[in-house]
């Protein structure tokens, strides 16, 4: 969507935008539509301002900043724009990579010679091989076959194709080009984890299945006693899955008293009208950066490395990219999905896994369920202490 | 009481009433096998309890494994990391099975009891071992009480008394090669589903008067050497009673790691027969996979696979102008011929079913084949001395053979470390957790680490001679002159006050007065016995002797080099990041302070460096008068270096042409005697491939040849310009335009469109008798044509009998110009100046070949597909064009395509 196509949307549906508006939806046009659907019957000026958009992408708060949706719209996509795409993500891993003092040695594909015996390659996986444990690789100069040694041979599940990796190879010991180290791109170590200045608490849950034959009636209703006892104000993300069924999703949310701000992400379950938020998303609250996603995006990445939710989330994590393995069916942005902000605190829900983790300074969540353990957790964003909510 | 001398071939430990029992299996100097048993050695490992919790350890392991704990005691011993005057107290852990000592370890972690934990994971067998210096393929006096029992196979058992080094003596060992054949008339056999026809071996000594023998599945006609079977099962035993009967020490073949073996061992299962074809009763066989490679290891006999071996000395040593030239092909015909002037017996792979299912004549020569396959096998691993310097790395580093064919480097290096460090009272590190390799990438990433250095060099051809000197063993007397060590290093925070030695990037350790490091003590030792067995080779007139001290020499100077790439290797018990970088400091160092004493004198000048060489072009008329200045700048060099390495002149290169680092080719003058040897060096440049035809061979090593020998580089690019214009005129004999590659898979599992594929399906459509099947390889060459390139791969046979035009493009841009761009580059002759008529050729062609395409964009599409080739991707190539062929890409979906898609 260009400029003038944002401005005749708003104009259509009866607003003027403000020229921070107009910049933050250049930037993120699929979210236009997002917006005029919440923003429906809500305003009462029709002036729209960036303070607007905050306020309606985070329900009643103003303290929710929308950092980065992920979404897509269908366009026509010519192949050497796609090619150009994978050009670009290359690029940008490789200038996180090549600054790894492990990679000694780097060459360009082209370059690996029978005597080059210890040399490094920044490559993308083009296909991951398990029978003989091998890896079809390639950069902008060429593709080649590498074998991962024994030695990696828990890591090589973990391995994703059209990733970007770097590999420390070593044909001393080995005929063949033999991969002795997978390089991640990785997420940077946190020193000092961002923190608000103030407590600012926010709740997770997800998977309610309110709908479903094995859904947790009196563990549910623990929930909401629970929910009566917390005095102060509390930012609730509720992940996806409510319930099909619109009666449903009203009783959900009639359980929250006044002092939860809730806010909706879209499962797979909810019609749109009920979800505020996009699948998944990035947000700032007081200065930490939360990402959310339901959760089943990572379901094939769960599926390949057989891991449980929050190591896979870590796997994901390493690799600086959402999902690394292109996917025209996703509706996902792949040049958003890379990392370039990190988040500090990721919360999936979807595999009814309730773990946590912290990787880097990074707290990884992945959510219970109303129809297996149902455990959640809060968050307090000024000491980012973790509070793990049982209600079984 | 027994007494007799034994070559150690194996060992291994079995529990026998709660406790372990070693066994010790090798071949004796009578020629029996022996099996010594050794009772009351128990595993032990060290803690470093936690400060104050020494008695609650003990209480601890008391409690919890009371059962396996025989003993706790306090000892002192130096810990490995970090110069210390004084040992340190810690408690010597004695268990009662090995196999519990990992759990233990575990548990104790798990406490918070321990903060360091030592030598809890060396294997029992090696800490026997090293505990009494015993070294694999050694011979020993062994004094025992003889036993009787059926859990070994051995002509002599004992439970030892004593043993003792012995003086070396002739080997006895018994070598067997097994092959296998099996009938598949469509597909790759199948261990699940295809039963084993024929097993041939040969034998040296011979067996029952025999030297080779061929077993059949199913009743044959007599004949010599033959021996027929109603079926595989019985078969089989027969093979299993043949193992037992003659009892190898080596059993070798062709493949026998990744095919033989796997596929014996499957049968022998699906069959209900045992497996322990070793020398043990009880243990079978084992075979593990890894990087899809198969290794197959038994009880007290060795597994050597030819093609290993031969692949091995290629790859690693280099071996093109002793006798192992690269071949572009490694089946067994072809390395025999290469390397024994023989080759198998004239049945190619689909005739086997053919044959089998044949006439009783059919049968006897499938059998003859099989046979010579077996010979061709113990052949190779005997006349060419495979084994021989394998043989030599066990005995120095004391590791067994199998490990030595199945492990690396650094197995070997810690097996004598583990020695080393424990006769001076030291102990080794456990193996690094992943958590510690994860501390040490970190530390490699914040600190960083620098290699060796290597010089840009002036790339070109030099005509100027140019000498080649050489550091004698660099790194190894780096860690003699700077006494770099794990265990004399000293960290900033031990507050050491003595003397020390700095090295370039300031790590520090101490003096030799003050204590050799250990390390530095292993390498002297090494370099003084390999000194010694140069010099016993050069004296000797026994040409046996000599070979067997050469073998010795060039192991000893393997093990000497491992220990600087050990050190940096961070799955390394004693890595340490200090060390390595010392290492390559000090190497950087001289190479620098080398090349700054080459560039007083005006006349001379270095062109390349690398690691521990320097190459520098003097002024001077011939190779004699190159070689005397090159000695007057060694004894320069030498004395600015001040003893801490030695520098010498190897040769002087008459003509040398440097294409980049570490790629340069030469013709090399060496002083023998009052003779001057010339050869031809190259290093880095391929001039074999296996998916080359021979023209492209030919064409490298001929240009290389005209710049090198006649210095004339317009005369090569005229030469190369010849082959061009005789490939446009179709003047090139089909014969050297061959490109081969093996059919390794059934048709239906090849994906996409493949040339060698293409012409199979060709050849079988004129002629299916004659055509090639699995396994077989096959040669083609591409014509001229409109299809795309895999379609116009044609039989060579066919394009000679229809005069058919070759697609000179394709061998000139594909073939041909490829491996020659940087030999031009390198001398200043652009890439257009050699392509001339050819460039103009591609760019019509490209023009007419670029299919239509569709022009609305596809919905939804299976992935992108190449315009020229029709080669297809799942997502496009990074560089956005075709890896094959250069051409643009389009999404498709089935039949449809398009330069769009809607996603």
């Amino acid at each position: 969507m260009d400029r003038n196509e944002i401005v005749r949307s708003f104009i259509s549906a009866g607003y003027q935008l403000g020229m921070d508006a107009l910049q933050y939806f250049e930037e993120n046009p699929d979210m236009v539509q997002e917006f005029l659907v919440l923003a429906a019957g809500k305003l009462e000026k029709p002036f729209v301002n960036r303070q607007t958009v905050d306020q309606i992408f985070s329900g009643m708060s103003p303290k929710v900043k929308v950092v980065k949706s992920y979404l897509r719209k269908k366009r026509d996509v010519s192949s050497g724009e796609m090619a150009d795409s994978f050009a670009r993500r290359y690029d940008k891993m490789s200038e996180i990579l090549s600054k790894k003092s492990d990679l000694v040695n780097l060459l360009s594909i082209n370059r690996i010679r029978p005597e080059n015996k210890a040399f490094s390659i920044i490559a993308m996986v083009r296909e991951v091989s398990p029978g003989d444990r091998s890896l079809v690789v390639e950069d902008p100069t060429g593709s080649t076959t590498v074998f991962v040694s024994d030695s990696l041979e828990g890591e090589f599940g973990y391995l994703v194709e059209d990733e970007v990796i770097g590999i420390v190879c070593d044909n001393e010991n080995f005929s063949e080009n033999k991969a002795i180290r997978i390089v991640y791109p990785d997420i940077p170590l946190q020193v000092r984890a961002p923190a608000a200045d103030k407590d600012v608490t926010c709740m997770f849950v997800s998977d309610i299945h309110m709908d479903d034959g094995a859904f947790m009636q009196y563990n549910f209703e623990k929930f909401g006693e629970y929910l009566k006892k917390v005095k102060e104000d509390v930012m609730v993300f509720v992940l996806g899955d409510i319930s099909s069924n619109e009666d449903d999703v009203k009783r959900f949310l009639d359980v929250f008293p006044a002092n939860f701000k809730v806010m909706v992400l879209r499962g797979h379950l909810e019609e749109e009208k009920e979800a505020q938020l996009p699948d998944p998303i990035m947000i700032e609250i007081a200065g930490v950066k939360i990402f959310l996603s339901h959760g089943s995006m990572f379901q094939r990445y769960k599926e390949k490395f057989k891991a449980s939710a929050e190591n896979t989330l870590l796997q994901i994590l390493k690799k600086r990219h959402l999902s690394p393995t292109f996917d025209q069916k996703s509706g996902l942005d792949d040049e958003k999905l890379f990392l370039d902000q990190v988040p500090d605190i990721a919360v999936v829900g979807h595999f009814h896994e309730p773990r946590t983790t912290n990787y880097k300074g990074t707290t990884i969540i992945s959510l219970g369920s109303f129809v297996g353990e149902p455990v959640f957790w809060s968050v307090n964003l000024r000491t980012r202490e973790t509070t793990k909510i049982d209600f079984s | 009481m027994s007494e007799f001398h034994m070559q150690i071939m194996d060992i291994d430990y079995i529990m026998l009433e709660n406790r372990p029992v070693i066994r010790i299996f090798g071949r004796c100097d009578d020629r029996k096998t022996a099996c010594v048993l050794v009772k009351g050695f128990d595993p032990y490992y060290y803690v470093l309890p936690m400060h104050g919790e020494e008695a609650a350890l003990r209480e601890f392991l008391n409690k919890r494994f009371q059962d396996q704990v025989a003993s706790i005691e306090e000892v002192e011993r130096f810990l490995p990391f970090g110069y210390s005057e004084s040992p340190t107290k810690l408690l010597k852990i004695v268990g009662k099975d090995p196999s519990k000592v990992k759990d233990m370890r575990d548990e104790i972690w798990k406490e918070g009891l321990a903060k360091k934990i030592f030598e809890a994971d060396i294997l029992f067998k090696y800490r026997y071992m090293a505990d009494k210096d015993l070294h694999g393929m050694r011979w020993y006096k062994v004094t025992g009480n003889p036993v009787s029992t059926s859990i070994v196979k051995s002509d002599r058992t004992v439970e030892l008394v004593s043993m003792e080094p012995a003086e070396e003596r002739p080997s006895n060992l018994k070598v067997m090669a097994v092959d296998i054949e099996i009938s598949t008339p469509e597909g790759l056999p199948d261990a699940k589903k295809d039963p084993i026809i024929m097993i041939s071996f040969a034998f040296l000594p011979d067996h029952a008067g025999k030297n080779t023998t061929v077993l059949v599945a199913k009743p044959t006609k007599q004949a010599e050497g033959v021996h027929s079977f109603i079926n595989e099962a019985e078969m089989l035993q027969e093979f299993l009673k043949t193992v037992d009967s003659y009892n190898p020490d080596i059993i070798t073949g062709y493949n026998l790691n990744n095919f033989d073996m796997p596929y014996i061992m499957e049968r022998l299962i699906i069959n209900g027969l045992p497996r322990t074809i070793g020398r043990c009763t009880s243990k079978s066989m084992v075979s593990r996979e890894f990087a899809g490679k198969t290794r197959n290891s038994m009880v007290g006999r060795l597994i050597a696979d030819d093609y290993e071996l031969i692949k091995e000395m290629q790859v690693k040593t280099q071996l093109a102008d002793k006798g192992f030239p690269k071949l572009k092909r490694y089946g067994l015909g072809d390395v025999s011929k290469a390397l024994l002037n023989d080759t198998k017996d004239d049945v190619s792979h689909k005739e086997i079913p053919i044959l089998w299912n044949g006439s009783q004549d059919d049968v006897i020569r499938l059998a003859e084949y099989a046979r010579k396959d077996a010979e061709l096998a113990l052949r190779l691993l005997l006349e060419k001395n495979l084994l021989d310097k394998f043989f030599e790395i066990s005995k120095v580093s004391g590791v067994l053979m199998q490990d030595v064919l199945d492990g690396g480097e650094a197995t070997r290096v810690e097996n004598i470390l583990l020695r080393e460090f424990n006769k001076r009272n030291y102990l080794l590190p456990l193996k690094p957790s992943s958590n510690e390799m994860e501390k040490r990438m970190n530390e490699r990433d914040a600190l960083g680490f620098k290699g060796a250095l290597v010089l840009e060099p002036i790339a070109g051809l030099h005509t100027k001679p140019v000498v080649y000197l050489d550091f004698k063993s660099m790194y190894p007397t780096i860690f003699i002159s700077f006494n770099i060590c794990p265990t004399t290093f000293v960290a900033s925070e031990s507050g050491y006050k003595g003397e020390v030695i700095e090295t370039p990037m300031g790590a520090k350790f101490v003096s030799k007065s003050t204590k050799i490091g250990i390390v530095p003590q292993i390498v002297q030792h090494l370099i003084s016995e390999r000194d010694r067995l140069r010099r016993e080779a050069k004296n000797t007139k026994d040409e046996r002797l000599r070979k067997i001290f050469e073998s010795k020499q060039i192991a000893v100077k393997y093990m000497t080099n491992s220990f600087y790439g050990y050190t940096g290797y961070v799955r390394a018990r004693i890595y340490s990041l200090a060390v390595a970088t010392a290492v390559t400091a000090c190497g950087r160092m001289l190479i620098e302070r080398t090349s700054a004493s080459v560039s007083k004198h005006k006349d001379m000048r270095v062109i390349y460096g690398d690691t521990d060489s320097i190459m520098v072009e003097v002024n001077a008329g011939d190779a004699p008068g190159a070689y005397v200045l090159g000695t007057e700048l060694e004894k320069e060099i030498n004395k600015s270096l001040e003893g801490l390495v030695e520098i010498k002149i190897e040769n002087v290169f008459t003509s040398l042409l440097i294409l980049s680092k570490k790629r340069y080719a030469g013709i090399s003058m060496e002083p023998r005697g009052d003779e001057w040897e010339e050869k031809t060096v190259m290093k880095g440049i391929e001039t074999v491939r296996r998916d080359w035809c021979d023209l492209t061979g030919e064409t490298l090593n001929n240009t290389l040849n005209i710049i090198l020998r006649e210095k004339n580089p317009k005369k090569a690019l005229a030469y190369i310009k010849e082959i061009i214009i005789a490939l446009g005129k179709n003047e090139i004999p089909v014969e050297k335009l061959v490109v081969t590659k093996s059919i390794s898979k059934s048709l239906k599992e090849y994906k996409g469109v493949q040339p060698h594929i293409e012409v199979m399906k060709k050849m079988r459509k004129r002629d299916p008798s004659t055509a090639p099947g699995i396994g077989d390889r096959i040669g083609y060459v591409i014509v001229h044509g409109t299809q795309m390139m895999s379609m116009r791969a044609e039989d060579p046979d066919f394009v000679k009998a229809n005069n058919l035009r070759v697609d000179s493009k394709y061998y000139i841009e594909n073939q041909i110009l490829p491996p020659l761009e940087r030999v031009f580059e390198a001398i200043g002759i652009s890439k257009s100046e050699v392509l001339g008529a050819g460039k103009m050729l591609t760019i019509m062609e490209a023009m007419k070949n670029v299919q239509k395409v569709e022009k609305k964009a596809l919905g939804s599409f299976e992935g992108v597909m190449c315009d020229k080739c029709s080669q297809s991707y799942r997502r496009p190539p990074i560089i956005g064009r075709c890896d094959s062929c250069g051409g643009h890409l389009s999404f498709f979906s089935g039949d449809d395509r398009s330069k769009t898609a809607n996603f």
